[in-house]
């Protein structure tokens, strides 16, 4: 029975057999770089309606942000997304948006750290890994650019004072964004959306 | 008709290859954060923003250098607050502190904003793909590139619809009613990222993106003068470290 029906199965597996194998397919890039889009649009906007640098608009930036990157981490279940998200959305940023140089190294680095953590806390599949490698991102991209800021500010230390302040107000945010990101995954596993059990 | 005129504004900077802006800016950074020494940066300095000086929207350069000294002199308020109860924290309110820290973020901030403002969206995908990046990078930068402006649209149309109803998007808004902002603001983004990475990707898939070879950009070569532009710029940043070196100082100097 199972010879009969083995021609059948090759038949199946045509197309698959022409494809590459690739890692990370068509379907997750696209919506890696959709998300990617999203967040940084957003966060523009806010800013531009915040009217310059203000708490509040500092707060709602960083939660609109984590929110999204969790609801992306929840979509896309794998190894590696958290990395090239970061890389590809700071990347276009330093080209197009004038974002800085030094935040790809600093994002990229901390992403793949946290990528390693996740993994050794049980991998990405685990229900809580999303929250957990937004939770450990965020403390290390940003204990990192701390210190890519006293680079830059290396002969007034003291200046760094700002620079903590901005990042603290910044982290209410995305410390907030964490548990909102985790309630629109909850909403959007209702709706069928992500398929995949949130924490 | 205005913004077609002004679009069309072409500087000398558009005529250099992306590539070598982007080497450039990179090496600018890297050398800036080397040096240390407030003269050789100030040299630096004044050569970037010369090189600054010819993009076309030169009203971008002056608003970001006020915002910079803005945030640099909302830093000093701060440093001089925490005098009162740290004096250590004052000895560092010297001129010659401050300057360094200005000159190395205004290089980087000279080249960024050169090379962001004179880059054309069609010549970014083209760059990408002559960087010869793998395809997992190029392909989400190619759709972040491409849907920005679609998005944009979108936004706005959320933004219009909630003026509709009677609402007006603003941080006031956010604590006057967050329920309505979240409702009416923040889960049709999230719809609409969601609808659009299903439709884009599904639609990537059943044209077979990323299956075999795809088609090849004609690659752009290089001039003479992007050429002489890279020599010179990796020629005045070895000269400037091996003369700080030269001079006693070190690199990233003032790391304590």
């Amino acid at each position: 029975m199972s010879s009969q029906l083995s021609w059948l199965k090759e038949v199946g597996q045509g197309p698959i057999a022409l494809k590459q194998k690739r890692y990370f397919n068509p379907y997750e890039l696209v919506t890696l770089g959709v998300f990617a889009a999203t967040s940084k649009l957003v966060t523009l906007v806010i800013a531009l309606a915040g009217g310059g640098p203000n708490p509040i608009s500092l707060i709602l930036k960083n939660l609109v942000f984590t929110t999204l990157l969790i609801v992306m981490l929840y979509k896309l279940r794998k190894f590696g997304t958290l990395t090239l998200y970061m890389l590809v959305a700071n990347l276009v940023s330093f080209l197009l948006l004038g974002g800085g140089f030094t935040s790809i190294i600093v994002s990229v680095l901390s992403a793949v750290f946290t990528e390693i953590m996740v993994s050794m806390c049980g991998g990405v599949k685990r229900s809580y890994a999303p929250f957990l490698a937004v939770f450990i991102f965020d403390i290390l991209s940003r204990l990192a650019s701390l210190g890519a800021s006293y680079v830059f500010l290396r002969e007034t230390p003291a200046m760094m004072v700002m620079v903590v302040v901005i990042m603290a107000v910044g982290y209410i945010g995305a410390f907030l964004g964490i548990f909102t990101g985790i309630w629109a995954s909850k909403e959007l596993t209702k709706a069928s959306i992500i398929k995949t059990s949130v924490w | 008709m205005k913004a077609t005129t002004k679009n069309l504004k072409v500087s000398p900077l558009h005529l250099i290859d992306i590539k070598v802006k982007v080497l450039m800016t990179i090496s600018v950074i890297i050398g800036a954060l080397l040096l240390s020494d407030a003269l050789l940066l100030g040299v630096l300095f004044l050569i970037t923003l010369i090189y600054a000086l010819y993009m076309p929207r030169k009203k971008i350069l002056l608003i970001s250098y006020i915002f910079m000294t803005l945030v640099m002199g909302l830093s000093l308020c701060f440093v001089y607050g925490a005098g009162y109860f740290y004096p250590k924290a004052r000895e560092y309110i010297e001129l010659g502190n401050l300057l360094a820290p200005f000159l190395r973020s205004g290089a980087a901030m000279n080249m960024v904003l050169a090379m962001t403002f004179t880059i054309k969206i069609q010549d970014m995908l083209k760059t990408l793909k002559g960087f010869k990046l793998p395809y997992v990078i190029y392909l989400p930068a190619a759709v972040m590139i491409r849907f920005i402006p679609s998005f944009t649209d979108d936004i706005r149309q959320i933004i219009e619809t909630m003026k509709i109803r009677g609402f007006e998007f603003s941080i006031k808004s956010v604590f006057t009613n967050p329920s309505l902002m979240i409702r009416s603001c923040f889960l049709p983004l999230v719809y609409m990222s969601l609808r659009t990475a299903d439709d884009l990707g599904i639609s990537a898939e059943l044209k077979g993106v990323g299956i075999g070879s795809s088609t090849k950009f004609k690659g752009q070569k290089l001039t003479r003068n992007d050429y002489l532009l890279l020599s010179f710029t990796l020629f005045l940043l070895i000269s400037l470290i091996v003369i700080q070196f030269l001079f006693g100082g070190k690199f990233l100097a003032g790391v304590h």
